[in-house]
């Protein structure tokens, strides 16, 4: 192997703790986001990595769940938006765990579109639409976990809904 | 009714795609892979603190600071792993495959063997594994390779069109869309470009395109940060290599010199007592022309292209299709010179050979030169001609044999088979022999029967047959003309050698594939070649 020094032993057990304990959130927020397994696996090398070179950044030291978050969407929605020409739609096959309860079978022109639609959207209306459809928040854990009132989650979340709508008819037509 | 479908808030709570319900395996695997990889970069990265960084070689100090941004940039655009160095506007890439480990200190790769990869800026590089080492793809740009030397394998630079391995060196290698170009610093490296391998000693350099503007090594290393280190280890290099050279050497125009009289041109030897024709720029080292005593050599008549050809080990045909020694002015074509040298004490600088016939029935011993005569030759031809040379690959005409779709023809030999050719010419190892209308072997290989074409036809032949063993074979064809070499065609109704085969109308291309069931094709292929960039009349005795 690599004859580089070893990390630090208590730095590297204090980053392997709190990877293991945010990992599968960061995940499945990337994972949303993005639609694509590849792009979350991403996501998590950028935001852990972005984490470890500035040593645990000072405002994630002690809350680092909203911060992780918001790194995950805004990783996130740059990938999407990098890779703008892309016609997801012709990628939806990666979509490989859409809901089984739902009536949007994988392939789903509608559900493909929505991928679309959200990195249309500014991050704090994809951070609101994550963690309420997601991750299941109320607004108030939610407006919590962001650390704005309730009031702005609600509003936000109405908009973004109604943008979301009139992105897709566009996009949709008569199909939503 | 107008069907409306699924509101937009059913479609957000059924719609988005989840990895929530994913298996708790599969989870983890992904978890587990993905600590591993940042704590292999993070490993990475820590490298900026390597002590060696801070004290050692003049490194940069860029990706300390911007090691961060780095790393962002790189996994953002996720260009399949491709890290992404950034200095100013500069931006190198780098791409590890097959997990091959390296760490970065300053502008530099150190892999895991120790050996260091420096990188131009714009330049991309991908690392793999090799079956017996690590292979540098280099994709442009240029870099120069600190090779640590590797006990049980090779290290592999490889560009578009050509690969260097080595064994523990310092080169340097530009891979550009027009072709690559390779320079060595300290010690050896081959370069195999297509079916063409070439060695590189320190200051050589070879490039696989004409219009690729060549530079001094010096020059070429002038960008790294090493610069300085790298033109002092050139020049090290080049004076700690014990090199072999003449005790004292006395060289002298020809006396029998072209301008002496007699014919001129079309062949005519002006009465040279070597025997070499004027427009001959190539002389067998035979006793003709070289002949050892064996502390003295004495070379008679033979022009500077004729001694570059045998001190570089270079096959003269420079009338024929594949000239591999191009360039210079044209008296060293012509113009013949007598150097008298002595030898140094030590290894033999000949070999005998085979009895040579002298005519009249005598015969003396083949003298065959050694390495070490050809690097006296090279010294002298540095030293007294100011000889300056450079290599390149070029595509060159060629013909390439191989078995024809019906399949070959051949008869293989057996013991009892004869040894000798019609014309009485009897080896214990076989027979071959050609002339312009007929080719013929006994218990010859196809590689024999390859150099016989080559002899033929004046231009290179390679054997792709991929046919082993030893055969008997005698084929009939019309008249060969060749304008640059070989006799013309007879006239008709001329008396033929006794015992001679029947003529045939028959062209050598499909005599072969009808007699032997061989193919002979045209082709072109990259050749090294080397260009004589500077030479001079001799300096005084």
């Amino acid at each position: 192997m690599i004859a580089a020094a070893p990390m630090e032993e208590t730095v590297k057990r204090e980053f392997e703790e709190l990877f293991r304990e945010h990992f599968q959130f960061v995940y499945c927020t990337a994972y949303t986001v993005t639609g694509s397994s590849q792009d979350a696996e991403d996501v998590i090398q950028t935001v852990f990595m972005k984490l470890l070179q500035q040593h645990f950044l000072l405002r994630a030291r002690d809350n680092p769940k909203p911060y992780l978050y918001r790194a995950a969407i805004n990783a996130s929605l740059n990938i999407i938006r990098s890779r703008k020409r892309l016609d997801l739609t012709s990628d939806f096959d990666r979509f490989d765990t859409l809901r089984g309860d739902g009536p949007f079978a994988p392939g789903d022109a509608a559900a493909s579109s929505l991928v679309k639609a959200m990195s249309q959207l500014n991050p704090l209306a994809v951070e609101i639409l994550v963690l309420r459809y997601e991750h299941n928040y109320s607004d108030a854990q939610i407006a919590k976990m962001l650390g704005k009132s309730r009031g702005t989650i609600a509003v936000t979340l109405y908009r973004a809904r109604k943008r979301l709508k009139r992105l897709l008819q566009t996009e949709l037509g008569d199909k939503l | 009714m107008k069907h409306r479908g699924p509101d937009i808030d059913e479609l957000l709570k059924h719609g988005l795609p989840s990895a929530s319900s994913r298996p708790k395996e599969y989870m983890d695997s992904i978890s587990n892979r993905a600590l591993e990889q940042l704590l292999s970069k993070a490993r990475t990265i820590e490298a900026i603190d390597d002590p060696e960084a801070k004290s050692g070689m003049p490194v940069l100090g860029f990706l300390r600071r911007w090691a961060p941004v780095l790393v962002a940039v790189a996994l953002l655009l996720a260009i399949a792993g491709v890290e992404v160095w950034r200095q100013n506007n500069t931006i190198a890439g780098i791409e590890s495959a097959d997990g091959v480990p390296y760490r970065v200190v300053g502008n530099t790769l150190v892999l895991e063997d120790g050996s260091r990869v420096e990188l131009r800026e714009h330049s991309e590089i991908r690392l793999e594994r090799a079956d017996d080492g690590v292979k540098i793809r280099l994709k442009k740009g240029s870099v120069i390779v600190n090779a640590a030397k590797q006990p049980a394998g090779h290290l592999y630079v490889q560009t578009r069109d050509v690969t260097v391995s080595v064994v523990g060196t310092v080169f340097f290698v530009n891979a550009e869309e027009e072709g690559s170009r390779v320079a060595v610093i300290e010690g050896e490296v081959r370069v195999k470009h297509g079916e063409t391998e070439s060695t590189l000693k320190p200051g050589e350099q070879i490039s696989t395109n004409p219009s690729i503007p060549a530079l001094p090594v010096k020059e070429e290393v002038g960008w790294s940060r090493n610069a300085d280190a790298h033109i002092a280890l050139l020049l090290q290099s080049a004076t700690a290599v014990p090199r072999d050279a003449f005790e004292l050497a006395s060289i002298r125009p020809t006396a029998f010199s072209h301008d002496g009289g007699g014919e001129r041109g079309a062949g005519g030897n002006a009465g040279r007592r070597s025997g070499r024709p004027y427009d001959d720029p190539c002389t067998d080292a035979g006793p003709f022309f070289l002949k050892f005593d064996p502390s003295r050599v004495d070379i008679t008549d033979v022009p500077v292209y004729g001694l570059i050809a045998w001190a570089q080990g270079i096959e003269c045909k420079p009338r024929y299709g594949s000239d591999f020694l191009i360039g210079g002015p044209n008296w060293i074509r012509t113009d013949g010179y007598d150097i008298q040298a002595n030898i140094p004490p030590g290894p033999a600088a000949y070999t005998e050979g085979r009895d040579f016939s002298m005519g009249a029935g005598r015969t003396m011993k083949e003298q065959i030169m050694t390495v070490r005569f050809r690097n006296m030759l090279q010294s002298l031809l540095k030293e007294r001609f100011q000889l300056v040379l450079r290599k390149e690959i070029r595509e060159m005409p060629a013909f390439v044999l191989t078995a024809a779709q019906s399949g070959a023809k051949l008869t293989p030999w057996k013991e009892g088979d004869a040894l000798c050719l019609g014309n009485g010419d009897c080896r214990r190892t076989g027979a071959s022999g050609q002339t312009p209308e007929n080719i013929s072997g006994q218990k010859q290989t196809m590689t024999r029967l390859a150099q016989q074409l080559e002899g033929l036809l004046g231009r290179t032949v390679v054997d792709r047959t991929g046919i082993t063993g030893e055969y008997n074979y005698a084929v009939s064809f019309d008249w060969v003309v060749n304008p640059s070499f070989g006799p013309p065609r007879p006239p008709a109704g001329s008396p033929r050698e006794p015992g001679s085969p029947p003529p045939s109308d028959q062209s050598l291309f499909n005599a072969l594939e009808q007699t032997l069931g061989l193919r002979l094709e045209g082709t072109k292929l990259p050749m090294e070649v080397t260009v004589i960039e500077r030479v001079e009349r001799p300096s005084e005795n």
